[in-house]
């Protein structure tokens, strides 16, 4: 029971003493609660939304049966209407069209619905509230969601164009549709006129069922597996949001690691200032101790300057991540740009248990940074801690390189160890472990750096050298949050200047063709029939190669895989794909595919073995005949030759078309030639590599957005502990500095010392930051990226952003040191008290 | 550093002990408060052996019964005189209602009543021992423990604090302890010894 002095003694008033060095550690935590509280809360939205969009869409049934793409047939519909156990069953078909009018505003996803069956199955999207609901009916007629109507700047009574098969289609708004309040921008149209207006008469995407009174859904499952439509999953709504929220578990964990990132900061510069605070109050903690303070009362009047540090950053976070995720949502989207949520706009929503939650992570982070300071400070001898000079020893004292040693040890083998659950926790213990051993590595680190130096001539800087060579400990504690800033924003930015850079490797590797045809903005849409062949006998064409864009349901509980069928040679699939690993196939064995390394990690298939591609109605068997590196689908992707998928799928439709040009070509007339050749060719998509390759580059900058914010904070807060500690360490050398004015060093004499200071250990710090943040770098892309996402990047810094990156820390870092000092020397103290 | 040292304290008697820098005066209080552990050797006080007692226990006793003077007078600089004298008393959850009149006639009896709300910065080094000496006996020690409180001060001052230190012993019944290299503070208690390797011996 800590009594009510101690509380003012060693808690309240040793921290309102320091009230700039404590409003900062409350600002470190704030800022920490606040990130991880909004990007947590961005995730929360995204996933939720996108299960009740599902749920929307859905009804109240109690299963679906979908297929992507082209779908299934019609006739599947049929037969589980009349299955037993079956109540209702719903179709539905789906496809993006893209927008010709109004112009510029991309595509539109459509939902074919049967308004009867709907109706029967309580949708709540069919359109019951229009004055005559019938008017769906009209194959010219469609209902837009309230997103659709604003994304398009329409009303209803207003008419849209869509791209319908290369043709153009006028269709008129006859409604807004009900029971959508956010998110979902599409509109609903009768489910024949999609089918016949696109091209898709007999095929679904998606049948609902509602089942009979004492059916039960996983009985009707088991009942269905092995009879289902090939690629067809019948799901219940809750196994798709399952299946979803999966498919981002591993992007959705990484951020919010990352998020974390400003919160661990945080924590350190709470360290950084209570292991100062306590240096500064050995002699009155030691004094405690002699006036009958127990030890486990010294640690917890420690502790407590952390939670009271802690309290107000943690509830100050809250309001603030909430601001900070509601601008987030407004302006970036659930995926903070990074295209793995499709809605358009989401609406915060009241979670008090995440409030809690990142609360207590707050206060725990602060405990947590006054933890290591309140053990140290319950070893002092309180005899010796008495005496002058106990400040110092206070510095000397938290050394304890073996304990930085065993956590090294550690982090090598949580990087060195498997995934569990398909998420790196290991690795990520592995970081924390290299992180921590910076708080008993970094003195003797910089002991070590000091002594690299060669001893300068100048007095300033020699008196500095001496200064930091015989007190490490005092540096160290100054410089511990900057230091583990640095090091995660190096972290962060060799692994995203490696991914880009492997990426624009990649795509100099895969852009081969002089240009690049699409049939238009929607990943749906085709070409006109006979278009490709037009193409490719055009005069500038020397040769051309069609593609085919479908997806497939290949692995149980995981989203669809994309098919590409491609015009590739297969005995030379190297002059289209970056192989990774290939296996010969031989005449016997089935035809030859090649899957991507992310869908090699996510189905653990390897070259050589034999799959079964549900095409055409049928599973065909299919070897893979080796790995190939694609960026582009986050869920794997198969490759194979297009005359094969056209023999199995009997689709002959193409969506893209690669071109190489005769020298001499000019590329605008070519554009031209291509456009006038197809009906509605204006929508036609057509780019070279170059300009491919700076859309990508584009897009991917913009999804690391969130990563820059969260290493400007941490930046920020690291700063924010190079001020207070370099300011408590300039006030508690105040009688240095006045015995240097006795001996005769001119204030500026002092200001030259404590630039000399600043910068040499700002130095000291981004060599060690520098350091640490590479080994961090190569945990996250050798382990961390492969163990999440199943892809592979090769390790490529960008050393000029570094040096810049380096650069801008030492100006700021010494500026900031040199603020603090002067601020602390302005009284121009120049007596010596003993006391 | 010392062997063969053995000294008895009665209440309320006054011991000096001086010797050589370096002999171990301090250490020996340090042992006597319970901070230090002798390499050999027994501590009894009020017959409770501190060799048989942990660290918290050891605490829990030096909280109770004793005082402390030092030289450099080891005052909280963010608190007041009267906060500073009150941690004693606070530490040891002594009656709240009894404090306020206690730490008033100790501060009458020190000559500080008016300082009281005083920051221990605004106070000359005479002040601050005085306080000090407050804080040492406000919650009626049963041992004092005054290691060189003279030795910051000017002969004045010295003389005054040594007195206040005996006439609060006698007041309270304490024993005190002092540790000084001053004949003069020496002459003020009742049994001068002098302090070496080999013991105490007697002036």
């Amino acid at each position: 029971m800590i009594t009510r002095i101690p509380w003012q003694a060693a808690v309240w008033r040793p921290l309102r003493h320091r009230p700039g060095a404590s409003v900062l550690g409350v600002i470190g935590i704030a800022l920490g609660v606040a990130l991880g509280l909004a990007i947590t809360l961005i995730n929360i939205q995204a996933v939720s939304d996108f299960s009740a969009g599902l749920r929307r869409l859905s009804g109240q049934a109690d299963l679906t049966l979908t297929a992507p793409g082209r779908g299934f047939s019609q006739q599947w519909y049929a037969r589980l209407s009349l299955a037993k156990g079956v109540a209702v069953a719903a179709p539905e078909i789906r496809l993006q069209a893209p927008v010709l009018y109004p112009t510029g505003r991309g595509v539109l996803h459509i939902l074919g619905i049967d308004l009867f069956q709907a109706t029967r199955m309580g949708q709540p999207l069919v359109p019951l509230a229009l004055h005559d609901p019938l008017a769906l009916l009209a194959p010219n007629h469609i209902v837009l969601s309230p997103a659709a109507l604003s994304h398009l700047g329409l009303r209803v009574g207003d008419v849209l164009t869509l791209e319908t098969e290369g043709h153009a289609t006028t269709l008129r708004i006859i409604g807004v549709l009900p029971g959508v309040r956010d998110g979902g921008s599409f509109g609903v149209m009768d489910i024949a006129a999609v089918q016949w207006l696109w091209g898709r008469l007999g095929t679904l995407n998606q049948v609902d069922l509602r089942l009979r009174s004492g059916e039960s859904a996983g009985d009707f499952q088991a009942r269905w597996r092995g009879r289902l439509p090939a690629g067809a999953v019948l799901q219940s709504p809750a196994q798709q949001g399952r299946v979803a929220a999966d498919a981002s578990r591993a992007y959705r964990v990484n951020l919010l690691v990352l998020s974390l990132v400003a919160l661990f900061t945080g924590a350190f510069l709470v360290y950084s200032i209570l292991a100062m605070g306590v240096v500064r109050q050995r002699q009155q903690l030691a004094l405690l101790r002699v006036l009958g303070l127990r030890r486990g009362e010294v640690v917890l009047a420690v502790l407590l300057q952390g939670a009271v540090l802690g309290l107000p950053g943690a509830l100050l976070g809250l309001p603030l991540g909430v601001l900070v995720a509601w601008l987030a949502l407004a302006h970036m989207g659930g995926d903070l740009g990074a295209g793995y949520f499709s809605t358009a706009a989401l609406h915060l929503q009241w979670h008090p248990e995440l409030m809690l939650i990142f609360f207590g992570a707050g206060w725990g982070a602060a405990l947590m940074g006054a933890f290591l300071p309140a053990w140290e400070t319950s070893q002092a001898i309180p005899a010796l801690a008495l005496r002058a000079g106990a400040e110092e020893q206070g510095h000397q004292q938290r050394q304890h390189p073996w304990v930085g040693l065993l956590l090294l040890v550690l982090a090598v083998a949580g990087a060195c160890a498997p995934a569990i659950h398909g998420m790196p926790y290991l690795a990520y213990g592995a970081i924390a472990c290299l992180l921590f051993a910076l708080l008993f590595l970094l003195a003797p680190l910089l002991r070590w750096l000091t002594r690299l130096v060669p001893m300068p001539h100048a007095p300033i800087w020699r008196l500095t050298l001496e200064q930091l060579r015989g007190s490490p400990g005092r540096a160290a504690h100054s410089l511990a949050a900057v230091v583990v800033a640095f090091s995660l924003v190096v972290a962060m930015a060799v692994m995203v200047d490696s991914f880009r850079d492997s990426v624009a490797h990649w795509l100099m590797d895969i852009l081969r063709a002089d240009l690049y045809v699409q049939a238009g903005a929607s990943g749906d849409s085709v070409l006109p029939r006979g278009a490709a062949e037009q193409f490719c006998g055009l005069p500038a064409v020397r040769a051309c190669s069609p593609l085919r864009r479908v997806l497939l349901n290949l692995l149980p509980g995981r989203p669809p895989v994309m098919l590409l069928a491609r015009g590739m040679d297969p005995a030379h699939p190297g002059r289209e794909l970056q192989i990774l690993r290939a296996a010969p196939v031989g005449p016997r064995q089935p035809p030859p595919v090649w899957i991507s390394e992310i869908l090699a990690g996510i189905s653990g298939w390897h070259a050589g073995q034999v799959i079964h591609l549900p095409l055409g109605g049928q599973e065909h068997a299919a070897t893979i005949a080796g790995v190939y590196r694609d960026y582009a689908y986050q869920e794997g992707s198969v490759s194979m030759p297009i005359q094969q998928y056209r023999a199995w799928s009997g689709d002959d439709a193409i969506n893209d078309v690669a071109l190489w040009l005769r020298p001499g070509a000019v590329i605008p007339a070519v554009i031209r030639d291509l456009r006038r050749g197809v009906p509605e060719g204006g929508q036609l998509l057509i780019a070279t590599p170059k300009q491919i390759r700076r859309k990508s580059l584009r897009i991917f900058n913009q999804s690391f957005v969130a990563t820059y914010a969260l290493e400007a904070v941490a930046m920020v807060i690291g700063l924010l502990g190079v001020s207070s500690g370099f300011g408590a360490q300039t006030l508690m050398r105040r009688n240095e500095f006045a015995m240097l004015r006795h001996l005769g060093l001119r204030r500026r004499d002092l200001l030259a010392l404590l630039f000399a200071e600043g910068s040499l250990l700002s130095l000291f710090g981004i060599l060690i930051g520098g350091a640490l943040g590479m080994a961090i770098s190569l945990i996250l892309i050798h382990v961390v990226n492969p163990q999440s996402f199943h892809w592979h990047m090769g390790f490529h810094p960008s050393w000029r952003l570094l040096s810049t990156l380096g650069i801008l820390l030492w100006l700021t870092s010494t500026a900031t040191m040199m603020w603090a000092g002067r601020r602390t020397l302005r009284s121009d103290r120049t007596v010596i008290h003993d006391d | 550093m010392f062997r063969a040292a053995s000294l008895s304290l009665a209440p309320a008697d006054f011991v000096a002990i001086m010797g050589e820098s370096g002999v171990g005066k301090s250490t020996l209080l340090h042992i006597i408060a319970g901070l230090e552990r002798p390499d050999a050797g027994h501590m009894t006080f009020r017959d409770q052996s501190l060799d048989l007692l942990d660290d918290d226990a050891r605490t829990l006793l030096r909280r109770r019964h004793m005082g402390f003077v030092f030289q450099a007078f080891h005052l909280i600089p963010q608190l007041t005189v009267e906060e500073n004298i009150a941690l004693p008393w606070r530490l040891n959850a002594l009656p709240r209602h009894d404090m306020r009149p206690r730490i008033g006639t100790l501060a009458e009896r020190l000559g500080i009543s008016k300082r009281l709300s005083a920051w221990p910065r605004e106070l000359s080094g005479g002040e601050m021992q005085r306080v000090a000496v407050a804080r040492a006996v406000v919650h009626r020690p049963a041992l004092i423990l005054a290691d060189e409180p003279t030795g910051s001060l000017d002969a004045e001052s010295a003389e005054t604090v040594l007195d206040l230190l005996r006439e609060s012993g006698e007041a309270e019944g304490a024993a005190i302890l002092l540790v000084t290299h001053s004949p003069t503070a020496a002459g003020r208690a009742r049994r001068r010894l002098r302090f070496d390797a080999q013991g105490f011996h007697p002036l």
